[in-house]
């Protein structure tokens, strides 16, 4: 089994649109950004509807260490049991790997800059990271994260949006994966009397988004995401945003494509950039 | 011509040249703003982006569209912007942010005033009018309305609506009758 944005939405379904209360690991021997961000969203969100979930962890010991790398046990302290110990794994120094930029926790505005800087500096000493790339990726992490603390809550200046980024550099790609746990794109664009919830779907709110829509009145707001897309997009690569009970994929060719999950709160943005072979 | 260097700007903000969040924005935009309160009328600010190296569309929003909104609705009385900018990649989110308020600014390229370009989207009539009263130094809408093969009054109606979006400015030449049009990069 391996953790990524496909797996992980069946987890969603079996815990949230189920009953189950453990989370399954112990078959999984690969592990991707966007299965780690939705994993630990998932096992706060559970938190907060107070369902108490075990994580069966990962019996491969690669991945175990691969997530303790990825800062996911520390992330998932107070949410979660553990079917067995893995205090083991944190005494152990964590090797640093110049490929993973490990979860990243955004609750404020403020930290977005230092996230920013330390994303940048994993890439920069890469070859295989053009300044193409690296300008894009800082400028896909301005608009995204400040969309956290700006859209995840609004109105709410004391809400915790539990906003979470990591990355992930491979021989031939880039990944990248953002999420929150705030009132996702729906809430925050309806919240805007110009666009009625029943004209605006989670579909039609995630395709608005991305179009440049925005829940401020001022005409000038909301190029943001849009301008993350045609960015992604001039390099080749595709974003999935996921918000509500679905997830809009948009293609470099601007094709999109439309999948029907469960509901669940927040937004979650996994990006996905070519690399050339150096 | 007053001309700032926006990196200045950015370091006296503890920012550096790649930027930037909305809310930084958001504390860089009054040195813009303040710098065209400090311009004479009937001048034009150059801001120069010289050592940028990304700047995203929030940012671009709030440092350059927001105050030339304010700029195009009189807030600063008849003064102009333009920016020097030789990076393409960095028109891209600045053009999308000016888009989404329907405003346009002259881009220079390289050293002096003569490589300019229009950034924003202009009709065509439009565009190829500020473009001819660019490549001519103080021109009348009589002088104007032949060489674009319209009518004196298709073509004073061109010249007001290019007038409004800060692109030309109305002139008086020194010995000459009537007014004339420049484009707001040739003074100075």
């Amino acid at each position: 089994m391996e953790l990524n944005a496909l797996s992980a939405e069946q987890i969603i379904k079996d815990t949230c649109a189920g009953s189950s209360n453990t989370i399954d690991l112990t078959k999984c021997t690969f592990v991707e950004v966007s299965g780690i961000i939705r994993l630990v969203l998932l096992a706060r969100h559970l938190t907060f509807e107070k369902r108490s979930i075990q994580m069966m962890i990962p019996q491969s010991e690669d991945v175990q260490g691969y997530l303790e790398r990825a800062n996911v046990f520390n992330e998932l302290k107070g949410y979660c049991t553990f079917n067995e110990s893995i205090e083991h794994l944190q005494h152990r120094e964590r090797n640093p790997t110049s490929t993973l930029v490990e979860l990243r926790s955004l609750d404020e505005e403020n930290q977005a800059r230092a996230i920013i800087d330390c994303f940048s500096t994993s890439l920069k000493a890469h070859k295989s990271i053009n300044s193409d790339i690296m300008d894009t990726i800082d400028k896909v992490l301005f608009e995204t994260l400040q969309n956290i603390s700006e859209h995840a809550n609004p109105g709410d200046f004391f809400a915790v949006s539990h906003g979470l980024a990591a990355l992930q550099r491979y021989k031939k790609k880039l990944c990248l994966s953002i999420g929150d746990l705030g009132v996702g794109i729906r809430k925050s664009l309806t919240s805007n009397p110009k666009y009625p919830e029943s004209r605006y779907d989670h579909t039609e709110a995630i395709k608005a988004a991305i179009s440049g829509y925005s829940r401020h009145a001022d005409i000038g707001r909301g190029g943001g995401l849009m301008s993350v897309v045609a960015a992604i997009q001039k390099l080749d690569g595709w974003l999935k945003v996921r918000s509500g009970d679905v997830a809009v994929t948009i293609a470099a060719n601007d094709q999109q494509r439309v999948d029907q999950y469960v509901l669940f709160p927040g937004t979650q943005i996994d990006i996905n950039v070519p690399l050339l072979q150096s | 011509m007053p001309e700032i260097k926006f990196i200045d700007i950015l370091r006296k903000h503890k920012l550096g040249a790649r930027v930037g969040l909305r809310t930084e924005g958001h504390q860089v935009a009054p040195d813009i703003e303040d710098a065209l309160r400090r311009i004479q009328e009937m001048e034009t600010l150059i801001i120069d982006f010289a050592d940028i190296e990304v700047m995203s569309h929030s940012f671009a929003d709030e440092t350059i569209a927001i105050p030339l909104s304010r700029l195009v609705a009189g807030e600063h009385g008849e003064k102009y912007l333009a920016v020097r900018i030789d990076k393409d990649e960095l028109c891209v989110d600045l053009e999308n942010a000016l888009n989404k308020r329907g405003l346009v600014l002259l881009r220079l390229r390289g050293a002096g005033n003569r490589h300019w370009s229009i950034l924003g989207t202009l009709s065509d009539e439009l565009r190829k009018t500020a473009e001819l009263i660019g490549n001519l130094r103080a021109v009348s809408a009589g002088d104007l309305a032949p060489r674009l093969g319209i009518s004196l009054q298709a073509c004073s109606n061109r010249v007001v609506e290019l007038g409004k979006k800060r692109l030309i400015q109305r002139i008086r030449v020194e010995g000459e009758r009537g007014v004339k049009y420049e484009n707001v990069l040739a003074t100075g």
